[in-house]
């Protein structure tokens, strides 16, 4: 059975004045580590939303095709490429069962990006409803998904202004693993943090990947931790496959 | 500060006000110069050492106001002097307070639906200069024109019931407050959805609306409870110009003819509205906040380190 | 430019019209109009004149000239209503540098003072007032200055969030490390540069509601036929031009020029209050 988790093939995305991304194909594979690199505006966060059938640009995208192999065998861009605004909405609701169940996204600043009127634990009951089986206790599973972070138990009670940064960045990990998906897309998960913290999330982050055997698409800046880490290294708009 | 404060300091405002209210328009009456029974009522027209003695007027203000405060309670608010001589104002309060009341809810109604229409986005902006355009019109312009229709159609025929529900929809459209509703509200939810988290959210196949609502609703009671207020105000107008027998117009009869009794037991009237108003903003508050603050059972040892 | 030259327009509009109800209410006669009777003694000269029989604005029943409601009604609120707006932009204007100069525990205690303030009915207080007043302090400035403080809560809320948004104290320093002193600081870079859009709004808005303030209280003055308590016995409001075109709607008595003036006066002030809103929007 292929491996293959994710399947995007010639990705064209613009506005009204510009080409934002052209041409892009890429896949992701259970249990291997993508990078995707580029310069700063290249199109890598968009064409990350996009793999998630979020599209918010207009008009937005005008070719390409997105399977998830797993989960269903068809093209879920069909009938979205050069229909406009309408049709992106619609790809969006469409696609929202697969978002924050088989594919999360962890953002970069994750602090800016939790809900701050709900408590950690509060989100973390969310995500787990979206797991495709549930766990006997809410609660365990709960605790399990913060011991994996290296959070304490209490801070499911803590709402996000009361966590630190480097706390924070660990609930919003959380927040991505706890639906147990097959797929997590990392966006930039250094910025913004000291390299002792830097290091210790990108471990961490592999580490839980690793464990689930998740997809893991790493967007980032830092050429090091690129190296250091990743299979599979896709520059927006060329794709080069890694040694073993 | 603990989440609980300052909900909890906007109870406690809701239930002082009524005992506040009238205690700072007593201590006003003894703070101006003179004698408060001369300053009430100056001879010819009455007479002001009969008023003091109705009145307790010569006792000082706390004795005042504990007296009257005791009995006030009891819904006893002694008898008017010049409004109607000699009824009683308790009666009188009776009559007008459910008038007020019912033209509070009556004009809340289509500023609530318009809220909700605007949090949805069925509210479109090409129509948001209209609305802002009627709430240029005070209140008393709408009142006069809607009055003078009223008589050329119906001339002196007893129209209560019409006449509150013109007057509901003076209160509802003058002074900014149905625009206010629409455009205060679209602008909270939209600002609110621009955030990250609900960004993110989206990404987490989560509804924007389930994510903002909890965080926006004090903010949009905030809104309300400024526009109930104004409605509340323009009460006085309305039913003076309308010729509705509300509080407003007891108010308004109480002051132009100096009846203090009247005058504070329709403004200790009008801070229970306001109180009511205040009081269950708190308790939205306090209930947002205590959502807010829900999470699983999950073992809790000591604070969070920052 | 063309934005500069924008608001030059509406600088120039804003101070035109404010001075047109300026120079009305000084040019405005102590008394109104003798009336005179006509050839015949049965009735009045010049009664129900229309403007284009009796410019500018024609007469009423009595062969009064409109022109006198209007300079009156403008003596009656000008002043008062320029006093409020500026006694709210002062409040604001305190609340924004309280804000930035970071004085937590004043910055507190004007919250919850403006909770406290914010929470009944302004009519209800202003009506208090009247009530106290003594009959010769019965005019509008001080019934004026009570809807001025019932206002500066709101008003102060809103400037201390505009401050807060700047960064307030942070703001304060980082200018600081600049070089500037204090006043050009607090004077210059916060109040001129950041909150004059807002406490100009607001000043004028309360300038606005002031006179919608005193037309609403003179109208059902007149309405009810008591005695007035914005104004001396003497004088005669704006809202008598509306009660004029009341009687006409309802009557069919020829007054409508009356209403029309009224209203006219009435979007004057109205597109005052939104030329100096557009005239101190932020560059």
């Amino acid at each position: 059975m292929s491996d293959v988790l994710l399947e995007m093939n010639d990705l064209g995305l613009r506005t009204h004045d510009r080409v934002l991304v052209d041409g892009l194909s890429f896949a992701l594979r259970a249990g291997r580590v993508t990078a995707v690199i580029g310069a700063s505006g290249s199109g890598k966060t968009i064409s990350a939303r996009a793999s998630m059938g979020v599209i918010d640009v207009v008009p937005g995208l005008f070719k390409g095709s997105l399977r998830y192999p797993e989960v269903a065998d068809n093209n879920l861009y069909e009938g979205v490429a050069g229909e406009g605004e309408k049709a992106q909405r619609r790809l969006m609701r469409r696609m929202a069962v697969y978002r924050g169940g088989y594919v999360t996204y962890s953002p970069q600043s994750a602090s800016s990006a939790l809900n701050p009127g709900r408590t950690i634990g509060r989100q973390l009951e969310m995500c787990i409803a979206r797991r495709r089986e549930q766990p006997g206790s809410v609660a365990g599973a709960i605790r399990r998904v913060l011991d994996e972070v290296g959070l304490p138990h209490r801070a499911a009670h803590a709402l996000p202004k009361e966590l630190s940064g480097g706390m924070a960045q660990r609930a919003a990990l959380a927040i991505a693993i706890a639906p147990d998906p097959s797929i997590l897309i990392a966006d930039e998960p250094e910025t913004g943090l000291d390299p002792v913290l830097r290091r210790i999330v990108t471990e961490l982050m592999l580490q839980v990947a690793a464990d689930h055997g998740v997809a893991l698409m790493l967007i980032s800046h830092n050429m090091d931790t690129v190296r250091r880490v990743a299979d599979d290294v896709v520059v927006v708009g060329k794709h080069v496959e890694g040694e073993e | 500060m603990n989440w609980w404060v300052r909900p909890s300091l906007r109870v406690a405002s809701a239930l002082l006000l009524p005992f506040i209210v009238p205690a700072v328009i007593i201590g006003a009456l003894w703070a101006l110069p003179g004698d408060p029974a001369l300053n009430l009522c100056s001879p010819p027209s009455c007479n002001p050492e009969k008023l003091a003695e109705h009145w307790g007027l010569d006792q000082g203000p706390v004795v005042f106001y504990q007296e009257w405060f005791a009995k006030a309670v009891l819904l006893d608010f002694g008898k008017s002097w010049q409004v109607l001589q000699g009824f009683s104002v308790t009666e009188l309060l009776k009559e007008s307070f459910p008038v007020t009341a019912g033209l509070m809810v009556l004009s809340m109604i289509p500023l609530l639906a318009a809220s909700f229409a605007a949090a949805m986005g069925a509210m479109p902006r090409r129509l948001d200069i209209g609305w802002q355009g009627l709430g240029l019109i005070p209140a008393v312009i709408l009142a006069l024109f809607f009055d003078a229709w009223l008589r050329i159609t119906y001339g002196e025929q007893d129209l209560t019931g019409t006449r509150m529900a013109f007057g509901a929809v003076v209160l509802g459209l003058a002074d900014g407050t149905l625009s206010g509703a629409i455009v205060g509200t679209r602008s909270v939810l939209e600002e609110e959805v621009k955030q990250r988290y609900v960004q993110i959210a989206v990404m987490r196949g989560e509804s924007s609306l389930s994510n903002t609502l909890p965080n926006v609703l004090p903010a949009l009671v905030g809104q309300f409870r400024a526009r109930l207020l104004t409605i509340l105000s323009g009460a006085v107008i309305v039913e003076v110009v309308l010729g509705l027998p509300g509080l407003g117009s007891l108010l308004w009869d109480g002051t132009l003819s100096q009846d203090f009794g009247v005058v504070l037991a329709a403004t200790f009237a009008f801070s229970i509205l306001s109180g009511v108003v205040l009081l269950v903003q708190g308790l939205i508050e306090v209930g947002v906040s205590m959502y807010t603050r829900r999470s699983p059972d999950v073992a809790m040892v000591g604070p969070v380190d920052a | 430019m063309k934005r500069e030259a924008g608001r030059f327009f509406w600088v120039a509009v804003s101070l035109g019209l404010l001075s047109l109800l300026l120079v009305g209410s000084w040019l405005a006669p102590e008394r109104l109009s003798p009336v005179e009777m006509d050839a015949a003694g049965l009735g009045f000269a010049n009664a129900y004149l229309m403007p284009w029989e009796y410019p500018p604005f024609g007469t009423d029943e009595r062969g009064v000239p409109l022109l006198d409601y209007a300079l009156q009604g403008a003596r009656i609120v000008t002043v008062p209503a320029l006093v409020s707006g500026v006694v709210v932009m002062l409040f604001s204007v305190l609340a924004g540098l309280v804000r930035c100069a970071g004085v937590g525990w004043l910055d507190g205690a004007l919250q919850g003072a403006s909770e406290l303030v914010g929470a009944l009915p302004r009519l209800v207080v202003v009506l208090v007032v009247a009530l106290l007043l003594p009959k010769e302090w019965r005019v509008l400035m001080p019934i004026g200055l009570t809807w001025a403080l019932l206002a500066a809560p709101g008003a102060m809320d809103e400037a201390a969030a505009t401050a807060g948004r700047l960064g307030g104290e942070r703001f304060v320093e980082a200018l600081r490390a600049h070089g500037f002193g204090a006043v050009r600081i607090y004077l210059y870079h916060v109040v001129w540069l950041n909150l004059r859009p807002v406490i100009v709004r607001q000043g004028a808005e309360v300038m606005m509601q002031v006179v919608f303030l005193e037309i609403a209280l003179s109208y059902m003055t007149v309405a009810t036929n008591v005695p007035d308590i914005t104004h001396s016995a003497s004088t005669v409001s704006w809202a008598q031009l509306l009660y004029h075109g009341y009687t006409a709607l309802i009557g069919g008595r020829d007054l409508f020029h009356a209403l029309a003036l009224g209203l006219g006066l009435l979007a004057l002030v109205g597109a005052m209050t939104q030329s100096f809103r557009l005239a101190a929007r932020a560059r």
